[in-house]
């Protein structure tokens, strides 16, 4: 079910390859002034794209042992030595969470959305009690009210329950 | 000129404007430390204040805000790699390795030391060449913008590390990024899919804070640990720090130098001049393989270019009334208001209010310097907060950041989006840098490549400013990349010796 860490370099590089070739598929038909860029940049990138997805098989191929990137520090971190299982699983519910924030804050408003997300994190996610919870959602509340309402007059966007309720 | 220069410091030692000075560069700090607010944003606010406030003090507010938003933009980029609002920043590069270190005192003091230097920089530098650069500037066009555009893209094979062709494609694929929304030249919807809200491109900071920021709040969360892996030198570090500035002092001076030029260079703003800064850090030293990984190189190169760009940006605003970038057009609207034509009379008449500027600049420097000194040892304790606690506030700081820009639902779902993206990215070794650095470059390129085209033809190939250009990106792109092949050469070596 899961993408080996091998296979995900090769399937990046494809993707790449694919949104230069479509970048210059559709550049081609603008005029001058707009597609001369698009089209300057797509070509190398498509070209380079194919010269990495050569590359990526040949290494998960295993045809050289000793890849740079197992030596390098700057391409190496601990999220390596984690099984990817396990980071997958966290990931999703990683992002879960941030979707949720994404939705409440469309639903009803970022200045509600934000401390309730803080909240319930707290809450559920880390197993806190309520009043250390509700506590954290509230100095959240609080540092939002002050920074974006009474210093900084900041408008969000209109949430869609004050849309409806407006109707 | 020396009688006229202490008139100007006069002017700013005045109990009022010093302490509106004080007041600018602390909210300036502020500012520039919390994601979402954003430099011009609070300049808006600040500006009709200014109004019933005698010009100097007015402006000099305003001068001090500006100034210190940069110092205050490095504690986020250090300690969170969250980046300033302009884009993304260079900082982030060394600086926030080195937090994850337990260096984060140490980065911070640099930050903050060589951030001062800059800044002053940039003001002696704004001192004396008013008068002289005039000339200078109107030999360059957008043939030599388009150049430094370019100049400014090439740091991808800096970045890149030894990912190099990954590293190119990405930038690539940040380039057409930078490519969505309406063409200005034809009016051609490029990749927007009938979306209004693409009309004018991707929503830049929403993209930044998903595919860099957000990737290493999610490891963070995914470990469970503090954000800082050794955490004994956080505190102590600071005066290391500032020491490290004075140990590079060459680089220190050569990057404000830098920065003061771009700054001068109308348009092409902070994120040019310190890529550009932090490229000449790599490129210029002997053991460029500690850039990337926490190196102290790295973190003062990009600080003391991007505040002695406010010194630079000031020049073409006093002295011939174009502004380089939306804070400095403020600034212009604020002198607009209170008389101030800018020209000709700034270096006659008004020349006591433009040294009152300069002293401005320096002392705001000095002061947002030494107010994060005497914090950073509450600042760097943040990051040994729980993660349950940390994790949420900078989510919350992401969410609010992304909708800086365009203020619309949209700007949060492209922050997920590409935080999806950024970490799939992480997950498979690819660098998120050069895609941002191509989507913020892109537009400046490819808008003064047609300008160049349109008014000289392709003549301005033959420029002499344009032609230096080139063969210096050449050769230490070359140049660069030699360095990366022999490195990688010897790190292959060395692991089939160990084994």
């Amino acid at each position: 079910m899961y993408i080996s860490r091998n296979k995900l370099p090769v399937i990046l590089s494809l993707v790449a390859l694919g949104l230069a070739g479509v970048a210059i598929l559709t550049a081609r038909h603008w005029p001058r002034e707009a597609g001369l860029f698009p089209l300057a940049i797509a070509v190398p990138v498509c070209l380079l794209a194919i010269v990495e997805v050569v590359r990526e098989l040949k290494f998960s191929k295993g045809k050289t042992e000793v890849t740079e990137r197992e030596y390098d520090p700057i391409l190496k971190d601990d999220l390596d030595d984690l099984p990817l299982e396990f980071v997958f699983r966290r990931s999703v519910i990683l992002f879960s969470w941030i979707g949720g924030l994404v939705l409440a804050s469309w639903l009803i408003g970022v200045s509600v959305a934000l401390p309730l997300f803080c909240c319930f994190y707290a809450l559920v996610q880390n197993y806190r009690k309520w009043l250390t919870a509700l506590i954290f959602g509230l100095s959240i509340w609080v540092f939002l009210f002050i920074l974006f309402r009474i210093v900084l007059p900041t408008t969000w966007p209109e949430p869609l329950i004050m849309h409806l309720l407006s109707r | 000129m020396l009688g006229v220069s202490m008139n100007g410091l006069i002017q700013v030692m005045d109990p009022m404007t010093f302490g509106l000075l004080f007041l600018g560069t602390v909210i300036g700090l502020l500012v520039g430390a919390l994601p979402g607010v954003g430099g011009r944003n609070a300049l808006a606010i600040l500006l009709p204040y200014t109004f019933v406030l005698k010009p100097a003090t007015g402006i000099a507010m305003m001068v001090g805000l500006m100034a210190a938003v940069n110092t205050g933009d490095s504690i986020t980029a250090i300690l969170f790699g969250i980046p300033g609002s302009s884009g993304p920043s260079a900082t982030v590069m060394d600086g926030y390795p080195m937090a994850k270190r337990g260096e984060a005192g140490r980065a911070l003091g640099a930050a903050f030391m060589s951030s001062m230097i800059g800044g002053i920089f940039g003001a002696l530098v704004l001192a004396v060449a008013v008068p002289v650069l005039r000339p200078l500037v109107l030999t360059f066009g957008t043939p030599e913008m388009f150049m430094f555009a370019i100049m400014g893209i090439s740091m991808v094979v800096v970045i890149s590390g030894k990912a190099l062709v990954k590293g190119f494609i990405a930038g690539g694929l940040g380039l057409l990024l930078g490519a969505v929304g309406t063409n200005p030249q034809s009016g051609v919807d490029r990749w927007t899919f009938g979306l209004p809200y693409l009309w004018e491109g991707v929503p830049l900071v929403a993209v930044f804070l998903g595919m860099w920021t957000l990737p290493e709040v999610v490891e963070w969360a995914i470990k469970g640990t503090s954000m800082a892996v050794d955490s004994s030198g956080t505190e102590t570090g600071m005066w290391e720090g500032c020491k490290d500035t004075f140990r590079n002092w060459g680089l220190v001076l050569r990057c404000s130098a830098i920065g003061t030029w771009i700054g001068f260079l109308p348009g092409l703003g902070a994120t040019v001049s310190e890529w550009i800064s932090y490229g000449h850090a790599v490129q210029s030293s002997k053991d460029r393989g500690r850039f990337g990984k926490g190196d102290v190189r790295g973190v003062v190169a990009p600080e003391s270019a991007n505040n002695a760009k406010t010194g630079g940006s000031l020049i073409p605003t006093l002295a011939f009334g174009v502004p380089g970038t939306g804070s400095m057009a403020l600034i212009l609207a604020a002198l607009m208001v209170h008389g101030l034509t800018p020209g000709p009379d700034m270096l006659t008449k008004h020349l006591d209010f433009v040294f009152a500027l300069v002293w401005a600049v320096a002392i705001a420097n000095i002061i947002a310097t030494g107010v994060c000194l005497f914090t950073t040892r509450q600042i760097a304790a943040i990051i040994r907060m729980p993660p349950y606690i940390l994790v949420p506030m900078i989510l919350v700081l992401i969410a609010v950041g992304s909708l800086e820009v365009t203020n619309q639902w949209e700007d949060l779902i492209f922050m997920l989006g590409f935080g999806v993206l950024g970490w799939i990215l992480k997950l498979a070794k690819w660098p998120a840098m050069p895609a941002m650095l191509g989507l913020v470059l892109g537009p400046i390129a490819e808008n003064n490549l047609y300008l160049a085209t349109s008014i000289h033809g392709f003549s301005w190939l033959r420029r002499p400013i344009v032609l230096l250009i080139m063969v210096f990106i050449l050769i230490s792109t070359i140049y660069s990349m030699q360095r990366v092949r022999l490195s990688k050469r010897r790190s292959l070596e060395h692991v089939h010796q160990q084994k």
